[in-house]
């Protein structure tokens, strides 16, 4: 049987949202007053679900259900208001592009950066410098400052350094938005590999449901913070869509 | 890579790319950066140096100490107090641990400072007042300092969390430090309860006043022995407070970003 490397027991998080920006005078007068300057938000509630080792999972849902906050959760970046969250491995998460870059550095330099977040040593990157830059096609660009990439640049940086890490246990989240028709190639060709290998884990979250349904096996669809749908990819991306209408269909496809 | 290790490489290739998108890229940066100190340097000089400056020892160097240290103090604490929300997307989208946030910006005050208070020691050197033997309790002083800086600006970030004016607040009244800092005064000068308020109200005096101490080699009135203890231990409860009030509301501060 496969080992779990993660398990949800009747996971909540709950969110603090201020009605208004937070300063020592509304703070002041609210306490007198006695009136709350924030709203409670329980951005998950009762999620469990386990993910084994070399699991494929397509996480679903509409935007605001709770797939980001959901991944932050698993990955340990945010704790879980109630429930329980165990993890064996460490959950490597890819949830923005230009997360961790200094835009006002050279493309080079932010390659050192962008390994280090992702765990590999300078010696490590310059080892990999070729393939990260052929993989990149940003060859001519090595002495640009980031800040004059176009957003689709700066997403083929981050991810051409990021699958040089050594991990194997991945969260995805929108991570083909942005990458030009070229690129999408590029990516699909890798996430391919990757989720042909049984070694490697995976929890994907896109609106593009074709590529969801093409590289995973099981969905987990989320809905206002709550499991609704958890099985057989086809049939939950059938049942999501047929939950998002008519106009879902063309929508996901043409994305 | 262990998860320590990979946390320190991120560390060192941090301070590194902080270093480098700072004035410190070149010799002439380096020099540009004390054009700050130096001018408030001139300023409080020409105004104080007939009221204070003729009853104070080697004035201008204490002087010059004093903006130094005070100024080393502020940065310090602005940036430690603004690192988490300066790195938002990094916080909130990575496992890093927020240490590693802390940590880095504070490479370009902490090799600025080195430079400046580099230039007091030339100057005290040049004046023949400088005593190599103060080198090593010098160190040691500015370590503590560091701590002692760090661990203020972590109370200020908190507080600047959970109420988004603090840091407002802070930056309208850090320019009073120099004055409640015997920077271009000695204590001696002040009334019996201004230097009792100077003194032990006030944890940046004991640290200014060894600077000053060390520097010019020439006792500073309220320096003793048990001034760098005082230091030490402002240091020690200033850091640690500060650094556990920080941990409890760590995830509080990271979700409010």
């Amino acid at each position: 049987m496969s080992q779990t490397l993660l398990r949800l027991e009747n996971v909540g998080k709950l969110f603090y949202i201020y009605k208004a920006q937070k300063t020592l005078f509304r703070l002041a007068s609210s306490l007198a007053r006695r009136i709350p300057v924030y709203q409670t938000l329980w951005a998950l509630k009762e999620i469990s679900f386990e993910v084994k080792k070399g699991e494929k999972i397509a996480l679903v849902g509409s935007n605001g259900a709770g797939k980001t906050t959901l991944f932050r959760v698993a990955c340990g970046i945010y704790h879980a208001t109630e429930g329980r969250v165990v993890r064996s491995a460490a959950l490597k998460p890819l949830f923005r592009y230009g997360t961790g870059m200094n835009p006002h550095l050279a493309v080079i330099d932010n390659i050192y950066l962008l390994g280090a977040f992702y765990g590999l040593s300078v010696r490590e990157v310059d080892a990999r410098l070729e393939e990260i830059l052929a993989f990149s096609e940003l060859e001519k660009f090595l002495y640009l400052p980031v800040k004059n990439l176009s957003a689709g640049q700066v997403g083929r940086l981050c991810f051409s350094v990021f699958i040089q890490g050594r991990d194997n246990f991945f969260a995805f989240d929108e991570t083909t938005a942005l990458a030009d028709l070229g690129f999408q190639k590029k990516m699909s060709e890798y996430f391919k590999r990757m989720m042909r290998s049984p070694e490697k884990t995976v929890l994907m979250a896109a609106h593009n449901l074709e590529e969801l349904k093409t590289h995973c096996q099981r969905a987990v669809w989320l809905e206002a913070g709550r499991v609704r749908m958890d099985g057989p990819c086809e049939e939950v991306v059938a049942a999501y869509r047929a939950s998002c209408g008519d106009f879902s269909g063309p929508a996901s496809t043409l994305s | 890579m262990s998860p320590f290790k990979a946390n320190l490489n991120l560390l060192k290739v941090l301070m590194r790319m902080h270093l480098r998108s700072s004035d410190y890229r070149t010799l002439l940066g380096a020099l540009w950066s004390l054009a700050g100190p130096l001018l408030t340097f001139a300023v409080l000089y020409f105004i104080f140096v007939d009221r204070f400056g003729r009853g104070i020892t080697l004035f201008s160097l204490k002087l010059l100490t004093g903006v130094i240290v005070i100024q080393f103090l502020m940065a310090v604490i602005q940036i430690t107090m603004n690192a988490m929300r300066q790195s938002r997307d990094v916080v909130v989208d990575s496992l890093t641990p927020s240490e590693v946030f802390l940590a880095a910006p504070l490479v370009v005050p902490l090799l600025k400072f080195i430079v400046e208070i580099g230039l007091c020691l030339a100057l005290a050197v040049s004046s023949g007042v400088f005593h190599a033997a103060n080198v090593l309790a010098l160190l040691i002083l500015s370590f503590l300092f560091l701590l002692l800086s760090v661990g203020a600006g972590l109370y200020l970030g908190v507080l600047n969390s959970l109420a988004a004016d603090v840091g407002e607040i802070w930056q309208r009244i850090q320019p009073i430090l120099l004055f409640v800092c015997p920077v271009f005064y000695s204590l001696d000068m002040l009334s019996p309860w201004g230097r009792w308020v100077v003194y032990w109200l006030n944890p940046a005096t004991s640290f200014l006043i060894s600077y000053q101490t060390l520097i010019s080699g020439h006792p500073v009135p309220g320096f003793s022995a048990w001034t760098m203890v005082r230091a030490a231990l402002y240091a020690a409860v200033v850091f640690s407070t500060g650094y556990a009030f920080f941990k409890k509301f760590e995830k509080q501060i990271m979700e409010t970003l």
